[in-house]
């Protein structure tokens, strides 16, 4: 009867602690431009779409992202129930100066992050091999609804999701949207 | 294309002839598109008629380009740096009698009247032929100093005097690409200030050309002949003022005739403001891809940086933003691009051939792998200098 308790014992846990826990690396989190830009291909002497990848907004990024999120384990249980984002907007200038050319991606200070979440409709969550990846998440259109003179310094994107293990989790990415000439 | 080529060359004869004898009236092509070479439509309602381009060396543009030459200093007062005079005999006048006077001068012939003016003054004939003159001609009129240019060479202006009205100011462009120009896209649309711009228009992509959705064409065909093609597609913000728009098909056109094919991205959205962006809110502002190396007799925009000399070429990167100043000289308003050697060759060429001393390639974060060129917004007309 012992060995028999025992046997079941093993057999219930050892699935859990065999299997890889899923380790979302939201160090290595990054972005991905989902349109893409046409691109002379010198060998095949074609046009190719070239999607760029971003850590760090330089001072050109696209309208649309994919938000890559690399993982190790197994994370296809990964439940993402929402992607929140927080715009941190202020004075669209460069530095109060004009021909402040080179200060693209200084962000003005004292500049607070709204408290209501811009909500993007219809992004579509991928669970690939190695990494999450949020589809299309349109950056730009968090622009369109700024007054005139306005510019979103920075973005907080919080991801909100269920983890392998069933318990809800939230995480938070910070990018700086530097202002473009 | 040989269709477009034969017609280019008949227009360039119609012209030429026409203007010769001295008709002033509207040509129509045979394709049935109306050119404007109707003086009073080129110059505007301010010039109530307009002279012949005929007696060029008459004494009377003897005189002309003497009395202009001499009023330059009083000019300058009101902003004008130079004084047109269509006359041959005008030109030499003002550039013997003013070595340091700048007259703009017409006539026929080149070689003959620059081993003439040369020797004492700075004398340019830029333009070739009667039909090119009609086209930016003004004459001062009861100048400022009291002295005018013979009765009857030119007639009056409502305000006595002007800078200039007209198409364009001078450009290094041959005759034949002017001519070419006019024929494929038209008189260049007036430079207005942003308050009074009209909807923003898109610069087509080469599949939206009739050739290429027919089938009589290919893409890649129609995009060296048209000079760009697109790459920020998108984004759909490829939309921009008037002569914006125009002035990036005809500088396309001149770089055709060169092999190169430009790579324009972003320049506003349809509405106007492109979001993320501090400029390009007004269809003003152009991104454009550097040009890369030459493969195949074509030099072809690509996403290149300037470091990489493997595939960045920064001569073929020069002619492009030669072209648009040439197309457009005073109506560009700034160039970046991270390339200090590049630079110091466009703002050379500004001050040679234009004589703008002002610095308008400027570095700027950022710019290494596309060039930002702005069009002029708002102040002066461009066109008044």
């Amino acid at each position: 009867m012992k060995t028999l308790l025992m046997t079941l014992l093993f057999l219930t846990v050892l699935p859990k602690s065999t299997r890889a826990q899923c380790g979302l690396d939201w160090g290595k989190l990054y972005f991905k431009d989902s349109v893409g830009e046409r691109e002379y291909n010198r060998k095949t002497k074609k046009y190719e779409l070239y999607y760029e990848t971003y850590h760090i907004f330089k001072p050109s990024y696209p309208a649309s992202v994919n938000v890559h999120i690399p993982f190790k384990g197994d994370c296809k249980g990964v439940d993402f129930k929402a992607v929140k984002t927080y715009r941190m907007i202020g004075k669209r200038e460069f530095s109060g100066h004009e021909d402040a050319h080179e200060r693209h991606g200084l962000t003005p200070v004292g500049l607070v992050f709204e408290k209501d979440a811009f909500d993007y409709a219809d992004v579509q969550v991928e669970i690939a091999d190695s990494e999450v990846i949020l589809k299309k998440v349109k950056i730009r259109e968090a622009f369109k609804s700024l007054k005139k003179d306005q510019h979103i310094w920075k973005m907080k994107f919080e991801f909100l999701f269920k983890d392998t293990d069933g318990i809800d989790n939230k995480k938070s990415h910070t990018a700086d949207f530097p202002l473009m000439h | 294309m040989n269709f477009r080529r034969k017609y280019k060359t008949l227009f360039f004869i119609v012209m030429v002839a026409t203007a010769s004898s001295g008709i002033q009236a509207q040509i129509m092509n045979t394709t049935g598109k109306q050119l404007q070479v109707n003086n009073s439509q080129i110059l505007g309602s301010s010039l109530t008629k307009i002279f012949s381009p005929m007696g060029s060396t008459s004494f009377g543009g003897l005189d002309c380009g003497y009395y202009n030459a001499k009023a330059l200093p009083v000019y300058s007062q009101f902003g004008i740096k130079q004084a047109d005079c269509m006359s041959l005999a005008g030109g030499i006048s003002a550039a013997t009698s003013f070595p340091n006077a700048t007259v703009q001068a017409t006539g026929l012939g080149e070689q003959e009247v620059l081993s003439y003016g040369e020797p004492k003054g700075r004398f340019k004939n830029y333009l070739k032929n009667p039909y090119e003159a009609v086209n930016y001609i003004d004459i001062m009129t009861d100048s400022p100093t009291g002295e005018s240019c013979p009765a009857g060479f030119y007639e009056s202006g409502d305000d006595g005097y002007r800078s200039r009205s007209g198409d364009t100011p001078q450009y290094a462009l041959t005759d034949e690409e002017r001519a070419m120009l006019n024929f494929d896209l038209g008189p260049r649309p007036d430079w207005v200030p942003i308050s009074e711009e009209g909807p923003l228009v898109e610069l087509p992509s080469p599949k939206d050309y009739d050739e290429v959705r027919n089938g009589s064409m290919g893409e890649f065909e129609m995009e060296k002949d048209i000079g760009y093609y697109r790459y920020g597609d998108g984004d759909g913000n490829v939309f921009g003022s008037e002569r914006t728009v125009w002035n990036i098909k005809a500088a396309g056109k001149i770089l055709s005739e060169k092999g190169i094919i430009m790579g324009v991205g972003e320049i506003s959205s349809k509405a106007g403001p492109t979001s993320g962006h501090s400029e390009h809110q007004e269809g003003r502002d152009v991104d454009l891809r550097l040009i890369g190396k030459t493969q195949d007799g074509v030099a072809r925009a690509e996403r290149c940086n300037v470091n990489n000399s493997g595939c960045y070429d920064r001569d073929n990167t020069y002619e492009m933003i030669k072209a648009f100043i040439d197309v457009d000289p005073y109506g560009i308003d700034k160039v970046f691009i991270n390339d200090p050697k590049l630079r110091t060759m466009i703002n050379d060429y500004m001050s040679s051939e234009y004589g703008v001393s002002q610095t308008i390639a400027k570095s700027c974060s950022g710019h290494d792998d596309h060039i930002h060129l702005s069009f002029k917004r708002n102040g002066k007309d461009p066109d008044s200098y």
